[in-house]
Order: C-alpha cells, then sequence, then structure tokens
C-alpha cells in the first residue's frame, strides 16, 4: 500500500518532466533549430531576428521561459518526495534527452561561442596565446572571419577551458557547425556531470533525507542551464562541475584534492578563486581534517593553478585585462547605480564606476566576512554549500557591474 | 548560471527556492535585454535588475514567512516523507 503514492509521485514527476520536454521542444528547439537558422546571426540582439523585433516576439519567448519554469519548478517540488533509485534514473535520463533537444538549436543567446571556437584554434592551431592575440588577428582564418562579436578583443578564460576546447578543435577541425555542435556538446557533458554530482552530493551531505533526486531535477532539468550549456555552450558549467568536485572531495575525505581541483576551477574561469576562504576556513575549522593535510592540498593547489597559467601569462597584463573585463556595466546593481548616478552627477562613466565600487564592494566584503564567520560556528556539512552559494550570490549582485545569464 | 548548482545541493531550503526563481529570472533577462534595447537607459537598466534580481529576492524575503506557516498547515507537503531521518519533516 505504501508503494502506489511513491509510484504516482514518480509517474507525477515522469510526467512533468515530459511536459517540459514538450516545452522546450515547441518553444525552444522549433524556432531556433539549425535546420532553421543555419548560419551565425550576426546582429546585437539575436533573439529578436530571430523570433521577430515586435512585441509577439518577446511574448514567444516570455511565454515558452514561463511554461517551462513553471514545469520547472513543479518537478522540483515533485522530486522531493522521491527516495528510490527509479527516480534518480528519470532524472539523469531526462537531462540527457533536454539536452540532447536543446544541441541542434542556433546558439542566439551567445555570440561568445564563435569567440571561444577561434580562441581554440588560436592555441591549438596557431600555437598562440588567445590571452594576447584576439581572432581578428587571423583575418586569413577560416573560422576567425565567423565571429560576429568583441574579434579585437582577446579573450580571459583559463587553461583548463582552451585545453578542453582543443579536443573539439581536433574533432571539428575547420567546419564551423562541427564546431559550435563539439562546444555545445562539451558543456553538455559537463551539465551532466555536474548534475551527477548534484545528485550524489545532496544525498551525502544530508544522509537519509534522499534528497538527490531534487538535487538533480534542479541541475539537470533545469531551463537556464540547459539553454547556456545544451544551447548556448557558456563554459561556466566546466569550473561549476571541478567547484562541485572540491565538495565531493570534502565529503569523501580526500582533502588532498580538494585544492587542487578549486585550482583547476579557477584554471578555467577566475571567478570561483572566491570560494578559496570559505573552503580553507572550513577545513582548518574542521577537527577531522588534519592540518598538514589541508596545508598540503592548498600548496599542491597553488602548485598546479601556477604551472597550468604561467604558460599563458607571458606577455599578458592581467590587471589591464582584468580591468577591461570589470568595465562592462549591464544588468546589475551595480549598473542600475551607475545608470542612476549618471543623471545626478556630471561625471564620466569610470568615474562613476569606481565610486558605484565604492558603495558597493565594502557591503560585498563585510557580508563575505559573516558568511565565514557563520561557517566557522556551523556544525553540518552541508553549510559549506550554502556558504558557497551565499559567496557567490554576494560576487554577482555586489561584486561584478555586469550580470548575464 | 553559477550559483544554482550550489544551491541545488540542499533541495527545499531558502538557497534552492531562490535558484529556482533566479533561474527563471536570468532566462527573461533576455526579454528586456533584447526588446528593451532601444529604451531609455535608466528604465532598461532598470527592467534589467527587476527581471534578474526580484524573482530571488522576493523568494528570499517570503520564504521564511511562508514556508513554516505551510508546514505547520499542511503536514502532507513536506518534501521528504515523514519516515525519513533528516529529511523537511525532522526539521519541522
Amino acid at each position: 500500500m505504501r508503494l502506489r503514492p511513491s509510484l504516482n509521485r514518480l509517474h507525477a514527476l515522469a510526467l512533468v518532466g515530459v511536459l517540459l520536454e514538450l516545452v522546450l521542444l515547441i518553444g525552444v528547439l522549433y524556432p531556433f533549430a539549425l535546420w532553421r537558422v543555419p548560419d551565425v546571426v550576426a546582429a546585437s540582439r539575436p533573439l529578436a531576428r530571430v523570433l521577430g523585433h515586435e512585441w509577439t516576439g518577446a511574448v514567444r519567448f516570455t511565454g515558452a521561459v514561463l511554461l517551462a519554469s513553471t514545469l520547472f519548478a513543479v518537478a522540483a517540488w515533485l522530486a522531493g518526495t522521491q527516495v528510490g533509485r527509479g527516480a534518480r534514473a528519470l532524472v539523469l535520463a531526462m537531462t540527457v534527452v533536454y539536452s540532447l533537444s536543446l544541441l541542434p538549436i542556433n546558439p542566439v543567446g551567445a555570440q561568445d561561442i564563435y569567440h571561444n571556437i577561434a580562441d581554440a584554434r588560436t592555441v591549438w592551431h596557431y600555437r598562440d596565446n588567445p590571452l594576447v592575440l584576439p581572432p581578428a588577428a587571423y583575418p586569413d582564418d577560416p573560422l576567425a572571419g565567423r565571429v560576429p562579436a568583441w574579434q579585437s578583443t582577446p579573450s580571459l578564460y583559463g587553461p583548463v577551458w582552451y585545453l578542453l576546447a582543443g579536443v573539439v578543435t581536433a574533432i571539428a577541425s575547420e567546419g564551423l557547425l562541427a564546431n559550435v555542435l563539439g562546444h555545445k556538446a562539451l558543456t553538455a557533458l559537463f551539465l551532466f556531470v555536474v548534475t551527477a554530482l548534484a545528485i550524489r552530493l545532496a544525498d551525502r551531505l544530508k544522509p537519509g533525507a534522499h534528497m538527490g533526486a531534487a538535487a538533480g531535477v534542479l541541475v539537470g532539468w533545469n531551463p537556464l542551464l540547459q539553454f547556456e550549456t545544451a544551447g548556448n555552450a557558456h563554459n561556466d558549467v566546466v569550473m561549476v562541475a571541478f567547484a562541485l568536485g572540491t565538495l565531493w572531495a570534502m565529503s569523501e575525505r580526500w582533502w588532498w584534492a580538494v585544492f587542487p581541483l578549486l585550482a583547476l576551477a579557477v584554471a578555467t574561469k577566475y571567478v570561483l578563486v572566491v570560494l578559496a576562504p570559505v573552503l580553507l576556513v572550513w577545513l582548518l575549522a574542521r577537527r577531522a581534517a588534519p592540518r598538514a593535510a589541508v596545508i598540503g592540498s592548498l600548496l599542491l593547489g597553488v602548485a598546479i593553478g601556477v604551472t597550468a597559467m604561467v604558460p599563458f601569462m607571458i606577455g599578458v597584463d592581467l590587471l589591464d585585462a582584468f580591468w577591461r573585463e570589470g568595465c562592462f556595466v549591464s544588468a546589475s546593481p551595480a549598473a542600475l547605480l551607475h545608470t542612476l548616478l549618471g543623471r545626478l552627477l556630471p561625471s564620466d562613466g569610470l568615474q562613476r564606476l569606481t565610486l558605484v565600487r565604492a558603495v558597493l564592494w565594502p557591503m560585498g566584503a563585510a557580508a563575505y566576512v559573516v558568511v565565514l564567520w557563520r561557517l566557522v560556528r556551523a556544525h553540518t556539512e552541508a553549510a559549506v554549500a550554502s556558504a558557497c552559494f551565499w559567496v557567490i550570490v554576494l560576487v554577482l549582485v555586489l561584486g561584478l557591474s555586469w550580470f548575464g545569464p | 548560471m553559477l550559483a544554482v548548482p550550489f544551491a541545488a545541493l540542499r533541495p527545499g531550503s531558502r538557497a534552492a527556492w531562490m535558484a529556482v526563481a533566479w533561474s527563471a529570472g536570468a532566462l527573461l533577462l533576455y526579454v528586456p535585454d533584447t526588446w528593451l534595447s532601444p529604451a531609455e537607459p535608466l528604465v532598461r537598466q532598470a527592467s534589467l535588475v527587476a527581471t534578474a534580481f526580484a524573482p530571488p529576492l522576493l523568494v528570499a524575503l517570503g520564504y521564511g514567512r511562508v514556508y513554516p506557516r505551510r508546514r505547520a498547515a499542511h503536514p502532507a507537503l513536506c518534501v521528504a516523507p515523514a519516515h525519513v531521518t533528516g529529511g523537511r519533516a525532522e526539521r519541522a
């Protein structure tokens, strides 16, 4: 008698999963499919170019997002009641189905993918440094000419990303479509890894609570994560995979692996370096972690990070590069304050940005200290996951002047 | 996108529901970013920030008020089954 309600809940979760798939097929795959939109959408607003610049285009996209997000929220709630292996298998299977459904769409949400393809060729075909040379440095390259934005701006990713992108370059060679699909498949693969890690970690961080399926839904069934990885090949998911790996290593008591895995995350994209103090404080506050192992792990992580990054740092004015990246101002609380100040103060953009940072960064730093202080006093392993979440929220809300999905 | 997988490690928590709302807001960000691009800068930035950050902020503020009351009134809505150790039912 007790099986029936759980089976019904599993059926309900499966039904919601199928409905979500239908929304992705009709609302995302159909309008953006590569066989309908085969070329690079070289427009400042690619979504509007495809869906139409009128309000009907906005309504179509908004409707699909709201429907998908509602189904996703229902699935997240339903999955919290699932305790069996069947639920986890369903979550992982549908994660693959969603990714396969979004792989064949035109990456209309990210023109960075073409820059990333060109950067990978800079490393692996021309043996040059993409942190120094932008795609425009190779005007005769068959793919550099297809980069629709930031052609003259070098990228600022880490060596691990260029290493992984090199696998795609080696397979896809000079084919644009093959490269696009390769980058999407690569990030979708990492989304699957993150989903599987989330399932295992959720069960491990709170033993007996059986929250794995719910954690898997929150990642693998997440329309945002699916759209931005399988759809747009954003590489954030790669560093997140390594960062979750650090938490996995901590849960397994593999202390020596914690900081090397974080180093790989930072060597993919630099922003997650903000997690280093969180992990260090947590490990030093725990009696279970031997100090020598923690220090050894930290030194090993620094060594791996430096070894990976030094070859790419030769000839790079890193401060200038970070300054350039930090000057993008849009869609963030800092951007709103920046624009508001522009109305009130007769100053140039850089002066206003400095003033905005003078207001927001101390607030963020103070909140960061509070997070660390609460972490020292916490007694559960789940607290470190929460601390990581809140630190990233602080960076996104108060630290960065540019926010994007 | 960065924060969501970390929130997912604690399903049912304030952070997890914030992540659900943030995911929706971040996807909806394409709408003002794309279709409001010709708008006056302050209106555009305000709409962008409201779209991206208001949903998780509202969930963060509302979670503490709504969720305990709902758990008390409807124990059947608890996410983890009552017999599961360490689940929400136990915390409640």
